[in-house]
């Protein structure tokens, strides 16, 4: 995209944030995480905005679960903690098990929850998810498959 | 089996997830480092303000009894409050003449200094981007240690490596020494040679190729008595790295 200005990247930003937010806190099972990931994509895309072609949902998902992964946290963090309710991982997670979809996530790996939720949720197609991974096509078709497999073996048929 | 799908039960169990509040949406403060370029929301329209007034020289609207406004110089700066450092909106600066970006930091401002010499007749435009005050920037004349200077020059057919030497990479000391070590990289996806100078000024020099015309930017560290104040080599090359080609 053309160089946003702040307002104009805070407010895609602010569209995306209810879908990137929740599809990150399935993935990364941490509200804090999530948050502090998506404030790290909201930055970086004032420095380094996403190109033209690039799908913004897959650009944040992509950039928010990269600072998801390396765990980053901030002192910032402190005025969320807040938000929404207990926050601490154990209790997040068993409110997800309670959950009938969050219990077959929870049988996933890490990178089989976040391409489950970024073709079942974000309905990003396969090749958006294979940019996203940095991997190929074929990749992401085989991890779904797994992915599905194994939550079949939870006893859902997906 | 999921009535109504895997896809249907899986949005309506997502979408019950609990929202932040959404003045938590934004990034608000970090715990260390311009780097971190963590944002305070609810100063961001005031912040965005001040940078647009302190980059353009623009005046805010007054009160009849404000004749004269002051220039808001400088800006912001980080603060700890409690412990925890409280960064400032950074700004964004955009170049739309010579299209190019870059993010400050909000206690960085333009310079009024920006005049080039006669003697650098390609010389299309220059800004310098300082942390000093008004009052402090008075102390210096052209070299201008902890400062960042972004020139734009006609080409002229000369190389980048002939560009790094006009503008202020020399290749050899008065010994023969050398004084400026030359990389060629890419920047934003453009050719670029990256000059590191030790004498007599200490910094760094960026030759950018854009075509019939070269990007420039420098800086130069000088001793700790000159540097201002939350300026450090890094804050420089943070500014660098936030560099954006339109």
């Amino acid at each position: 995209m053309p160089q946003p200005t702040r307002e104009q990247w805070e407010r895609l930003y602010r569209e995306e944030f209810p879908r990137i937010y929740r599809a990150l806190v399935m993935v990364l099972r941490d509200r804090e995480r999530a948050l502090d990931a998506l404030h790290d994509a909201f930055t970086e895309g004032l420095r380094r905005p996403p190109r033209d072609d690039e799908n913004l949902t897959g650009w944040l998902f992509r950039v928010a679960l990269r600072g998801g992964r390396r765990g980053l946290r901030r002192a910032a963090s402190s005025a969320t903690r807040a938000v929404a309710g207990s926050n601490t991982r154990d209790e997040l997670a068993e409110a997800l098990d309670r959950a009938e979809v969050g219990r077959l996530m929870a049988m996933l790996t890490a990178r089989q929850r976040a391409m489950v939720i970024a073709e079942y949720y974000l309905d990003l197609d396969q090749e958006d998810i294979a940019r996203i991974f940095g991997v190929q096509r074929g990749t992401v078709a085989a991890t779904l498959a797994q992915a599905r497999a194994r939550m079949r073996t939870g006893g859902q048929d997906v | 089996m999921f009535e109504g799908g895997f896809r249907q039960v899986l949005r309506r169990e997502v979408d019950g997830i609990p929202l932040p509040a959404e003045d938590e949406w934004v990034p608000r403060v970090a715990s260390s480092g311009f780097g971190a370029f963590a944002l305070v929301a609810g100063a961001t329209a005031v912040a965005l303000l001040l940078g647009v007034v302190t980059l353009t020289g623009a005046r805010l609207p007054q009160g009849p009894a404000a004749e004269e406004p002051a220039r808001v110089t400088p800006p912001a700066r980080p603060t700890v409050i409690d412990g925890r450092k409280i960064i400032p909106v950074p700004i964004l600066y955009r170049n739309t003449q010579f299209n190019y970006n870059l993010v400050l930091p909000a206690w960085f401002h333009e310079s009024e200094a920006v005049a080039g010499l006669p003697s650098e007749p390609a010389l299309l435009e220059r800004k310098i981007f300082t942390a000093r005050s008004d009052a402090d920037e008075g102390r210096f004349g052209q070299v201008r240690p902890w400062d960042l200077f972004v020139e734009v020059y006609r080409r002229e057919g000369r190389s980048l490596e002939e560009w790094a030497g006009a503008v202020g990479c020399n290749r050899s000391g008065p010994v023969g020494a050398s004084t400026c070590a030359l990389t060629t990289t890419r920047i934003r996806g453009a050719t670029a040679v990256i000059g590191t100078r030790t004498a007599p000024l200490a910094g760094k020099i960026y030759i950018i190729d854009r075509g019939d015309q070269v990007l420039v930017l420098r800086y130069g560290v000088g001793d700790e008595s000159n540097r201002p104040p939350d300026v450090t080599e890094a804050t420089l090359e943070e500014i660098i790295r936030s560099l954006g080609l339109v």
